[in-house]
Parts: structure tokens; sequence; C-alpha cells
């Protein structure tokens, strides 16, 4: 049955399909029955395909815009979060998540909050770690200048420090403070961690030593070599035996490293040193008195001043100079070394030379040594005149008598000459006292001296029967005191309350040693002490204080002197006295030194021993009974002058302590024997000299040695100062030692080397005659001196480097997950694109700020003003801006601003942490530095994204907030290394002001300056090194440059040709006859050098140092007399001039036991005329006898004179020069 | 997701490539999804917005970011026939995801309605309740964007005289239909356009308006007869 009525809406419901089966079924029975509904049907489905069409095409617009998207985002995240934060469901919530692997953002909250709990309770822990008062010091006392491949020694002392060096109060605990300051005391109770070592004992303070601390001594050039010179471990003494051998480096600085380590602590202690050698140079000459015009030959004998061995060739050059009595040098070379360490020079004096002190000068490295020489126009003396006295001084009424007696230098007695002896200081009034010589040449002489004291003065003039004249002058003190008695404690001053050697020395007023018996009383003690012939005795005493000796001296003659002497004492409250046994030791002998210790509490004495300004042995003993015994085995390499300075050290920085030197010889001194083949020589023979170089001391032992040679007219020596063995000395003594051995009489240096190798009863006066002369010398201190206290041994340093680890790590990811919680913000909100936008601008725009920020403001001008200060007002606007972050973040509800704030204060954490670590000097090494620096990049840019993005969603006061956070973030890198606290490296990497200036700053050098203090190597410096040309000889003065190694033996003209006669005639009178200052022996020690005489009668001085590619050194001397049967000498009286008469003395000696008549053989006139010709003569048998002959030199020049003196048996022919003046 | 569209692309000529290859690739992206969280990984792993749900209530809020991807611009167009007032329409979308925000843990994914029709009855109430604000505040007018929706009609093809049956409907009957649409009453103007635009059926127009299905049926209808009505007027 079909359904009548019309579905209306039915219809449309099945259109839609949203009719059930049934109806459906009934509404299409009705369509097929009712047309009218048919179309009704077409029209609706008509409409609904017009409205999807219509529909879809107008709404396919609609769509959310970008702007409320991003706002409703926004707002659905802080709904979010804020769900998040809900109650402990939320809590579940989270851990859950955590579980099923959180998204990021919860992870890095995590990540952060377990970072910092971990690391802040770690870091609290190792931090708050006490630090212990450091109870130990140590104390260093060394050179500051050492000597490549030599010796030497270090003192190191470890003890417990004294109060006033520590600078805390005992018992304050000596915790740092800082930490508990920092975090609260309540929690620095809880978490302390007791290190093992640290506590401190008030009982420490006593300076007690310290054993068994392990010392270790290093040494690192400038170019980086490093060397280990002593490893070991202090003594009961708190000492340990720092000996070394130097290692043999370039000359130059370097560093020396002292480190001390024990279980208390450590200390490290570096030090500048120089190395460089340093010389000994003996300078000889081959005669001490020059005229002006002649020559002086020089040689060098260079020795290392440590190893007393010869400075090889490759040396640094040796400079010889001359200076005339003004300093001004004269002329100067640079010699070269042969390998015994010689080497020679020569220098014209200038013709015109003012009569002066010259000055030899050697240079090598910065050791300079000078050798003075008389220069003047002397005229050698024809023969020699001695002047004694009966007795060296005398007392006011006494009668003077005395001698003066002449004797040519060829040993024959100058009889009949004629004396006149002019005697000044009596009643100042002069008297004259004439007389002849006996036929031994001596005349007696005997004065009154009334009542005058004071010093005499005598003078005496012989003239011979030749008339040729020599005198000699002396003085004689007149004193009232006749014995001189003068007390010497052995420290300069009395020590009281131990025994003091104190030296007395008796001397007649002249200074000549007086042996004498002495009655002492002082102190209420009689002593009764004998002085021998040195005038030396040794009174042993113990003062109380200052004393006063009350001395009577008696001499074998009954002279008697009374007198009283004070003694100063040391008044120090501790006394430390040094008593050496000799002055003088031989090597492989064992020095014994006793320090006697009075007052204080010193409980060791340290005895440091420097030789040559290098401390070469450190030595300590234990005070027992108030005395410490040391005792000092003398090896070959401790040869020479020792300087031994005993010290105790008391509580405080108090010391007290003594000196002593004592000279060790190397017990190889050289024996230089030198042979003639005859007793006595002719004019111009050829002498046979054989020299033979032993071992000294030891028989049969030849050394093959380098010879020095000189020979000169023995004349000439007059004037010598010192004998040639003082070589030897010289190289062992120090200067000090030199300086002062004139203050004992009877001290000779060389005396007293020998002394030390023989060691018999002789020579013990020599011992305390040096013991004396040295007695209270200053020793100069130690250059290196350095204290440090031992730092308490860092239990925390392992778990501190774990942790500076760990929070590397922590603040490298942190800027991570803060940039990545950032970035996944603005992209979820959209903002990505502007805020990159803003930030490429903005960036732009800090790059051209920063710079001018950065080092203009802050570097150049704020940082040095305000220091350390800045850093913290930044960081109190650091903290301001976090806090309105982390405020804003809470009261919004923003989660993940919450997040970027909590990141920002975690890293903040961490960072301090860190920089308070590597503050205390935690390496951290370059990668983590590298890490740790582009992570704060990345934080800085994630701050500033931050900012930016929360301004382009409309928050704009905390957008620009965090901005200004980023940069004052930077602000805050950059001042961080003002605060002293945090200096490190790590600080400087960070707050490197070039790392924030942008290629703008780089471009515009802005950040050169900084880039450079930080950036140690640089490219070498184009500067270029000009050679300096040195001309090798002054121009104006031609110098004779003889070959180093020839043998220059005078004559070296050839003689005129003379006819043959019977006696040959004499024309070549030179002063110096041989110079060899490079002989070289063979393997045997023998050297034979034939020598041709010159012409004159006279003595040769033969001097020869020897010295050994070992640096042995040893000298002789010997004397070659060349006389014959007649001498005729030849003088003119007055000037010679021409046109005008010249009496010219022709002085015949007669050596012979018969007389001699003698006839005159005169050349012809020519350039001059004979006024008076001479008479013949008759000299008596080993006498004199003189004519003269007048002439009138016809012109200014030169005249030679070629005269004979013939007698029957002998005879003798000369040539002489007369230098004829001009007309007047 | 160009890239993902490629991908599937490339082996499209042989079926049991592309199915393999899309089976692995939404493997990926569920993983990456997994640790990431990431909406696009979600998209392309093909996630139904049930399992979404899900995950949220388990304790993943940050899934709601991507559940707001998926449904903001339905949820905009809905609330902006309502309102035909774009600025007030991003307010409801936004009102409208804090309500599902605040009533997603309690949401019931097994329950009978569909997540869309409760999405979309949220959205209306809180259209409405803002239509009902602005009215009373006198603003209720058809906004002018509202009005230049008119535009999106112009790419419709223009009225064919040759062939006038060959369209089912031109540009003009379709700026006529629209206009007319907009003159129905908000009561009749929604079911159509949830009908006609949104594709629900009638139950579900039902449920989102909280009308008779009846109601629905006949105001449909009456629509229809009313439109037709205003066509003819048109047309002449």
């Amino acid at each position: 049955m079909a359904d009548h009525s019309h579905p209306g809406p039915e219809l449309l419901a099945y259109l839609d399909g949203e009719l059930p089966p049934e109806k459906a079924r009934r509404v299409e029975a009705h369509l097929a029955t009712c047309a009218a509904c048919r179309d009704e049907l077409a029209a609706l489905r008509r409409m609904q395909a017009g409205l999807h069409t219509t529909l879809d095409a107008a709404l396919s617009q609609a769509r959310l815009s970008r702007d409320a998207d991003r706002r409703i985002r926004g707002v659905i995240h802080e709904q979010l979060e804020r769900r998040e934060r809900r109650g402990w469901r939320a809590g579940i919530a989270w851990l859950s998540q955590l579980l099923r692997g959180a998204p990021l953002l919860q992870f890095s909250q995590a990540a952060l909050a377990l970072v910092l709990v971990l690391f802040s309770v770690s870091a609290y822990r190792i931090l708050s770690v006490p630090v212990a008062a450091p109870s130990q010091e140590t104390l260093v006392f060394g050179d500051t200048r050492l000597a490549p491949g030599g010796e030497a020694a270090l003192r190191v002392i470890v003890r417990a420090p004294s109060p006033t060096t520590l600078g805390h109060a005992p018992g304050s605990g000596g915790e740092s403070g800082l930490w508990p300051a920092l975090l609260g005391a309540a929690a620095a109770v809880s978490l302390r961690v007791e290190p093992a070592e640290a506590t401190w004992a008030p009982s420490a303070a006593t300076g007690a030593p310290v054993a068994n601390v392990e010392v270790t001594v290093s040494l690192l050039s400038e170019s980086g070599l490093s060397h280990v010179l002593y490893t070991g471990a202090t003594d009961a003494y708190g000492t340990a035996d720092v000996r070394f051998a130097v290692p043999d480096w370039p000359e130059g600085q370097a560093q020396l490293v002292i480190e001390a380590s024990s279980t208390a602590g450590e200390a490290r202690l570096v030090r500048s040193v120089t190395l460089a050698r340093s010389y000994k140079v003996y300078l000889m000459s081959d005669k001490p008195a020059y005229r002006p015009g002649q020559t002086v030959y020089l040689r060098a004998l260079v020795l290392d001043a440590q190893t007393l061995q010869p400075v090889a060739g490759d040396a640094p050059g040796v400079r010889l100079s001359l200076l005339d009595g003004a300093g001004r040098e004269v002329g100067a070379g640079a010699i070269s070394l042969s390998e015994y360490g010689v080497g020679v020079w020569s220098v014209a004096i200038p013709e015109a030379a003012a009569e002066a002190t010259y000055t030899a000068r050697a240079e090598i490295g910065d050791t300079r040594t000078d050798k003075a020489l008389m220069v003047s126009d002397y005229v050698l003396p024809p023969f020699r005149v001695s002047l004694e006295t009966g007795r060296s001084y005398y007392a006011p009424g006494e009668v003077v008598t005395g001698t003066v007696t002449a004797e040519t230098f060829y040993g024959v007695p100058v009889a009949g000459g004629q004396v006149l002896l002019r005697v000044n200081g009596i009643d100042s009034a002069q008297l004259d006292l004439r007389g002849d010589t006996d036929a031994d040449g001596v005349f007696r002489f005997a004065f009154d001296l009334g009542g005058s004291a004071g010093a005499l003065s005598l003078e005496a003039e012989v003239v011979d029967t030749a008339g040729r004249a020599a005198g000699i002058r002396a003085q004689v003190p007149v004193s009232r005191q006749a014995i001189r008695v003068q007390a010497m404690p052995e420290s300069g001053v009395l020590k009281p309350g131990v025994e003091n050697v104190v030296y007395i020395l008796a001397s007649y007023p002249d200074g000549a040693p007086a042996d004498v018996a002495l009655d002492i009383v002082a102190d209420g003690e009689a002593y009764a002490l004998e002085t021998g012939p040195y005038g030396l005795a040794v009174l042993r005493l113990t003062p109380k204080g200052a004393t006063t000796l009350d001395v009577t001296a008696r001499d074998a003659a009954g002279l008697v002197s009374q007198g009283a002497v004070s003694l100063a004492a040391d008044t120090a409250p501790a006394r430390l006295l040094l008593h050496a046994e000799r002055a003088a030791y031989r090597a492989g002998e064992t020095l014994v030194a006793t320090a006697l210790v009075a007052g204080g509490d010193a409980p060791y004495v340290y005895l440091d021993v420097a030789r040559a300004g290098q401390l070469v042995a450190t030595l300590a003993a234990p005070v027992e009974a108030g005395r410490a015994i040391f005792a000092l085995d003398l090896d070959p390499a401790m040869v020479g002058a020792l300087e031994l300075r005993a010290y105790g050290l008391l509580v405080g920085d108090a010391r007290i302590e003594d000196t002593r030197l004592v000279v060790v010889d190397p017990a190889q001194g050289l024996d230089v024997a030198i042979t003639p083949d005859r007793a006595d020589y002719a004019p111009g023979d050829t002498a046979h000299l054989a020299f033979a170089v032993e071992r000294a001391g030891v028989a049969g032992a030849p050394v093959s040695a380098l010879v020095g040679i000189s020979i000169v007219d023995a004349s000439v020596f007059a004037l010598e100062t010192l004998p040639p063995s003082f070589a030897r000395a010289y190289f062992l003594a120090s200067e000090q030692m030199l300086a002062r051995r004139d203050r004992v009489a009877g001290l000779d240096l060389p005396d007293l080397v020998e002394a030390a190798a023989a060691g018999d009863v002789a020579t013990r006066a020599q011992d305390v005659a040096a013991r004396a002369a040295w007695a209270g010398a200053d020793v100069a201190d130690r250059e290196l001196r350095a204290t440090a206290l031992l730092a308490p041994r860092d239990t925390t340093v392992p778990a501190r480097r774990a942790m500076a680890r760990g929070l590397s790590a922590g603040l490298g990811a942190l800027p991570v997950l803060l940039l990545a919680v950032v970035v996944r913000r603005l992209r979820v909100t959209g903002l990505s694109g502007h805020v990159v936008r803003r930030m490429v601008w903005g960036g732009l725009a800090l790059l051209v700020l920063m710079p001018v920020m950065v080092m203009g403001l802050v570097v150049g001008w704020l940082l040095p003003m305000l220091g350390a200060a800045l850093f913290f007002v930044l960081g109190a606007i650091a903290v301001a801006l976090l806090g309105v972050i982390l405020a804003h973040g809470w009261t919004r509800r923003d989660g993940r601003l919450q997040v970027v704030g909590a990141l920002l204060v975690g890293y903040l954490v961490l960072a301090g942490w860190l920089l308070v670590l590597a503050g205390r000097g935690d390496d951290l090494g370059a990668p983590a530095m590298a890490l740790i620096v582009s992570a704060f990049l990345l934080l800085v840019l994630g701050v500033a994204l931050q900012g930016q993005g929360l301004v382009l969603e409309g928050r704009r006061g905390v957008g620009w907030a965090t901005t200004v956070l980023a940069l004052v973030l930077v602000l805050l890198a950059v001042t961080a290394p003002a605060v002293p606290a945090l200096r490190s490296e790590l600080a400087a990497a960070v707050g490197q002001p070039a790392l924030y200036a942008g290629p703008l700053g780089w471009l515009t050098g802005c950040m050169a300056a900084p880039q450079a203090t930080m950036e140690a190597p640089t490219a070498a410096p184009a500067e270029v090194e000009k050679p300096v040309e040195v001309e090798d000889e002054p121009g104006e003065m031609p110098l004779p440059t003889p070959s180093p190694l020839a043998t220059m033996a005078l004559p070296t003209e050839e003689p005129l040709p003379v006819p043959a006669e019977p006696y040959p005639l004499r024309q070549i009178f030179p002063e110096t006859l041989v110079w060899d200052p490079e002989a070289e022996t063979d393997a045997g020690g023998r050297l034979a050098l034939d020598v041709p005489l010159a012409d004159t009668v006279t003595a040769w001085r033969v001097t020869a140092l020897a010295s050994t590619l070992n640096g042995e050194i040893g000298a002789g001397s010997a004397q070659l007399v060349v006389k014959q049967d007649l001498v005729l000498e030849v003088g003119a009286l007055d000037e010679v001039r021409a046109g005008e008469a010249v009496t010219l003395t022709l002085s015949v000696y007669n050596l012979q036991a018969d007389p001699e008549t003698v006839r005159w053989e005169l050349p012809p006139d020519a350039g001059y005329a004979t006024l008076r010709a001479p008479e013949p003569l008759t000299a008596a048998a080993a006498s004199g006898a003189s004519a003269t002959w007048v002439i009138r030199p016809a012109r200014a020049g030169t005249l030679e004179l070629v005269i004979g003196a013939l007698g029957e048996r002998s005879g003798d022919r000369v040539q002489v020069s007369l230098d004829v003046l001009p007309e007047r | 997701m160009a890239l993902l569209t490629l991908q599937t692309d490339l082996f499209g000529a042989d079926p049991r490539f592309r199915d393999a290859l899309a089976g692995v690739w939404r493997r990926i992206c569920a993983w990456v999804f997994a640790v990431t969280g990431s909406a696009a990984a979600a998209n392309a792993a093909g996630i139904s917005t049930e399992d979404l749900i899900l995950r949220f209530q388990r304790g993943q809020p940050a899934v709601f970011e991507i559940l707001y991807d998926r449904y903001k611009d339905y949820v905009y167009r809905v609330a902006y026939i309502v309102l035909r007032h774009e600025q007030e329409a991003e307010d409801a979308v936004q009102e409208t995801f804090l309500d599902v925000l605040r009533a997603l843990p309690d949401y019931d994914v097994q329950g009978p309605a569909r997540f869309e029709t409760w999405l979309y009855r949220v959205t209306v109430n809180r259209a409405k309740m803002r239509l009902r604000r602005s009215s009373s505040s006198g603003r209720h007018i058809a906004s002018e964007e509202w009005d230049d929706l008119e535009e999106g009609l112009e790419r419709l093809p223009s009225p064919d005289t040759e062939r006038p049956e060959r369209e089912v409907i031109d540009r003009e009957q379709a700026q006529a239909l629209w206009r007319a649409v907009d003159q129905l009453p908000d009561t009749h103007r929604l079911p159509v356009m949830l009908r006609y635009r949104e594709s629900l059926s009638y139950e579900e127009i039902a449920q989102v308006l909280g009308i008779g299905l009846g109601t629905v049926k006949s105001r449909l209808f009456n629509a229809h007869k009313k439109l037709l009505e205003l066509m003819q007027q048109e047309r002449r």
C-alpha cells in the first residue's frame, strides 16, 4: 500500500542518506508514484550540490590567522606547563614521562637539577676543606750565578715555621673562611672533610728542623732545556746535602726550581739564576817598569775560577788593554788562548808618554784583572846601593848605626866610592854624613838621634871612582814604644761565653815581627806566651764580654813594652764562633771546623762552604755541649779559597753566624828548575838554559807544561813587587785574602800555600799569620735567599680535578640545553623567523657597539678604575635581571621562561664553582677550555634569542631585560679576571675581550693590544743587528804585532860590521833579553833554550812561569851573570848640544886580581871635535877608574861613537849613541 | 611533508613496494615522534587522534599541540561560521582549546561520540557564548571579512550559456546561494553549514547543536525550502 502523505522533511533526509532503510524504502515507494515529490527531490539535490560547492569555495579561505595561531599556542603552552606543576599528580606524571623518554623540556630540567645538586654538593665538600696552616717552611740559600760545568751546592733547610713568618695566631684553625661565609656555617659543619695532615700544633712554632722532606732541585734554561740537579730528602738536621754539577749549558739566564714536598705539604720556589763562567787571569809582563817608547809584552794565563782549569781557545775571547795613568786606553787587542789558557799581546808605549803608573788590563766575560806597570824615563843604576841600620827602629836618644853598601849587579863591590848620607828628621834639622866605601864597598855610619821621635829619612848617594852615581832612600821609625802589640780576635770581635782564639801580633815600630815573651792579664787571669820569630802568639780565652788585655812584652835584647789592648765583644744575646784548625789545607785532607755556640737555642749549626763565589758544600751538625763539629773532606774540586760560613737559626728570622777563610792547596804545584850551563858568561855569549818542570814535592815526576820565560836585566827588577811564585797563590787565594795579606807582617802567601803542603812546625807561623790576617773577614752573603712556607698538601686535588671535568661538561651542556629550549619555544610560537631577523640586525648593531663597549668602556676605562668592584656591580645587575626573568616566569606561569631562568641560574652557579676551582690553580686543559668558551658564547646567544622572542611575543619588559642580561653576561666574563680569587687561565680565556669584539673589532684592530699580551709567541722582530766592525789596530800607533808563538830573542838586529879586534865591540844593551811567553816543554818536562846574550855586563834575571793543561802552576827563577875582566862604561854628565863642549866619562872596572893599565882607542874626529883627549889610566885590582873626554859635537843628530879601553891582558869596546840637541 | 609525499610517490608504480615503504616510514616517524614529540612526525606516522588523546591523558601534555595543530582550522571555521567575525572567532578558538585542555583528561576515548563531534560542540558553545555577549553589546553584525568570503566564489566558473546543464552551479548562482544562506536565521544556517561544509551527520549535528534529531531534519528541510524560495526570488 502506497503512502499518500508526502514525505516532506523525510525527502531531504532520504537524499542525505540519513533515513533508516525501512523509511527509505517507504520514501522510494512514494516517489515512484508521486511526480511532485520527484520534482522536489530533484530540486533538493540541485540545492545540495550547490550548497556543497558554494560553501566549500567560500569558506576555503577561512583559516586561523598566523598571529592568532601563535598567540593561542602560547596560551596553550602556559596552560600546559601550569598543569604540569600541579601537585603530586603532576609529579607522578612527570616521572612517568621521564621513564618514557621525556621531551626535551623536561629532560633539560631534570638534567639541570641533577647537575646542580651533584656539583654543588661535591664542590662544597671539596672546597670547604679547611686550609690548614702551613706547618713547615723552606729556607734556601745559594747563588744567583752558576758556572756551567762546575760544581755547586744549595743550602735547603726545612723547619717548622716560626710565628713571625707564619703570620697566623696559633689555633686560629687557619680556615680560608670563604666557603663557610659563602655557604653558611651550618652547612660547613655538616659537610666538612678533615684532611689528614691539617692539624695545627702550637708547638710547631719552634723552628725545629723537619726531616724526610723530599727536595728536588732542577734547572730550566730559557731555551726550554730542563735538568734535574738533585733529588733527595732532608736529614735529621732539616737540611739536604744539595750538591750538584751544573750542566754545561750556554751562558745565559735560567730558572732554578726548588721543590720541597712532605706529608705536610709542598713548596715550590723559582728563582732566576745566571749561568756564567768566571775566570781568574794572571797577567805577566816581561818587566815591571818601562820607558816611554818601549814595548810592553804581556802574557795572560786564564783559568776557570771554579775548576782552576785552563780556559781553552773556544771560550770568550780575552781582551787585553793598556791604560795610561789617567785611565785612557793606550792600546787594546783581543787575544785567543792556547790550550794552556795562555794568550800573549804586546803594545808600545808612546814616545811622548808621561811618567805614570800604567795599567795592563785583561777582561774575559765579566772578569777583569789589572796589573800595574811603571812607566818613567828612568836611568838604570850603574850599581846597586843598599842601606842597612843596626836596628829597624829606634827609640829617641839612641845612637843609629848602619852601613851603606855599593855593589855592581854582577857582584863586584864598588870600592872607594864617595858616600853622602843625608839624614832628615832629627829635631827638624838635616844631618849630612860623608865618607868613602872600603874595599868591600861598605860605608859605616853612626849618629845620635837626640830627643826626636817619628820617621827618620835616610838618603844615601854613592859616587864611584868612575864618577857614576847611584842612591837609595830608607825610612827608619823612631818610637818610644819599642814593641807594638796588637790583638785580633778570631771573629773580629770577642764572642762571649765561648773559647775565643785571639791572635797576638808583636812587632817593632817598623812593622818587623818581634820575637818576644808576653805576659798577658785578662779578666784577672794571667797568660804567658812566646811569639816566636814571626811575632805571633795565640791566646785562648773565654771572655765574659768586652775584655782589656794588659800586655807586657819583652824581647831578647831586653826591650820592654807595656800596654793595654781593648777588645770589643759581640753584644748579641746569642753568639756563634767558628774555629778552623788551620788557614791552609792540602787537597785530600779533612778540614775540621768547630762552631762554638753560646746563648740562643739553635739546635743545629749549618756550615755553608763557598768557593769562588759559589756554594760548593753544605754541612749540618747538632750543637752538643755548646759546640758543633764539622769535618769536610777537601776533594780536588774544593781547591782554592774557601769561605766557611757557620750559622744557627733561632726562632723567628734571627740567625747567629760567623765566617772564616781558608785556602786549599791542590797539592800538585809545579817546580821549575832553571839550570844555566855556566856560572857566568861573557857579553855576546850564548847561554844554554835547561828548564825542567816537575811536580812539586815529587822527585822524578816530570810534567809537560807551557812555560812563559822572560829574561830581563836584573837592574830593572829593582822595582819588582811580587815574586813569580806568587802566581800560584794568586789562583788559589780569593781577592779578599790577597787584600789582607799585608795585614800581618810576615805573612807570605806563596809561603803559606807551600806551608799547607809541608805542614811542618816551621811553617806553622805562616798558618797563624794567615789566620790572623783573615780573622773577622766579611764574607758576602749568598745572593739567592728565599723562604717559602710549605703549602699544606692539598688532599682534594684528584677530587677537584674530577669535579673540574664534570663542571666543564656541565658548562658545556647547559648552554646547549638552554639554546635548545629557546629555539624550540621560538619554533612553536612561530617566532623563529622574526627573531632571527631581529637577531641579525641586533647582532650587527652589537658588532658595532661591542668593541666600543667592551674595550673603551670596560677594559680601557672602567676596569682599571674600578677593578674587581666592576665585576661585582655587573654581578648585581645580572642577579637583578635574572630575578626579573624568574619572577616573570613564575607569575605568568610561563614554564619555558622558568626553564630558561633555571638553566641560567644553574649555569652561573656552576660557572662560579669552576672559576673558583680554576682560581685555585687547577689546570683544565685546552679542550675543556675551548668547550667552555664556545658554550658560553652559545649561552649568550640563547639568552639574547630568548629576550628577542619575548619582545616579539609582546612581553617587552622581560624581553628587554633578558636581552640586556645577555650583554651583562659578556661584560661579567670580561671583568672576571680582575677579581683576584677568580684569576686563572680559564677566566682569562672566557674574559678575552677579543672574543666579543666581532669582526669589526678585529678589523679595526682595537683588540690588538690584549691579543698581544695573551699571545706570547710572536714573529721574530725584523730588526737586524748590524755587526759592529772593530778596527784591529789603532791607526795612529803602529804597533809591532809579534807572532804569538815566536820566540823573541834579543838582539833582533844584526850587529854592525866591525873589524876583527881582540875585544869585541859591545853595542847592544837591551833591558829585556828574552820574552818567550809560550815555550812548551817536551813530555819529560824539559825545555832547552839557547840565549844569545846581549852586550850588557850585568846579571840577567830569568823568570819562568809554568802551567799545565790541568791548571797546575809553578814558577822558577835564576840569574845569568855576564861579566868580563875589564868593563868600560861611557856616560855623558851633561846634556849634549851641538856646538857646545860635553864631558864624557869613561869608566873602567877592572875585575882582575891585578891592576891593569888602560889606553884609549878613540874614533876619528867625525861630526865632533875633541877638545881634550882622555888620559891613559891604571885601574887597581877589583876596582874602577875613570877618565874624561871632552868633545864638541858639530851638529844635531845622533852621534855614534865606538870607544875601546885596551889594557895589557884585557880590554873592552863599546858603541854608544849620543843624542845631540840642536844649537842654542 | 612534501618530502614524505615524494618518498611515497617514488615507488608509486608498485603498490607492494609503496605499502612496505610507507609502513617502514610510518614506524620511523612513530619512533621519532616518541622521542621528540614532533607534530610532523606524529602526523606522518599516522598517529590517530584517539591515540594522541590517550598519550595526553597518560602524561604527555606536549601531544596537545599536535591535537591543536590537527584541529585548529576546523575549530576556527566552526567558530567563524557561528560568529562571522574573525577576531571573535580567534578568541573563541583560544577559549575552545583551553576548554578542551581542561576537559581532555576526562574525555572518554572509548565513548560513543566522535572526538570531532565533541570538539565542535565545545566550539559552538564557546562561539555562541561569545555571540550572546557581543549581540548584547550590539556588535553582532557580520563582519567585513565575512562579507569578503564571497570573493572566494570568484574562482567558480562563470555561467556557460551554451551548456548550462554542464555545471552543477555557476558563479552567479553560487553568489546568490551564499547570500541566501547568509540570510538564513542562525538556527537554520548552522545546520546547513555543518552538514554541507563540515559533512556532519544529522546525529552529529544534533549533538553539536544540542538539539533533537527531528529538529535537525526539519530545520535542514525548512532551510532548503527557504533557500529555494530565495533563489527563485533571485531569479525573478
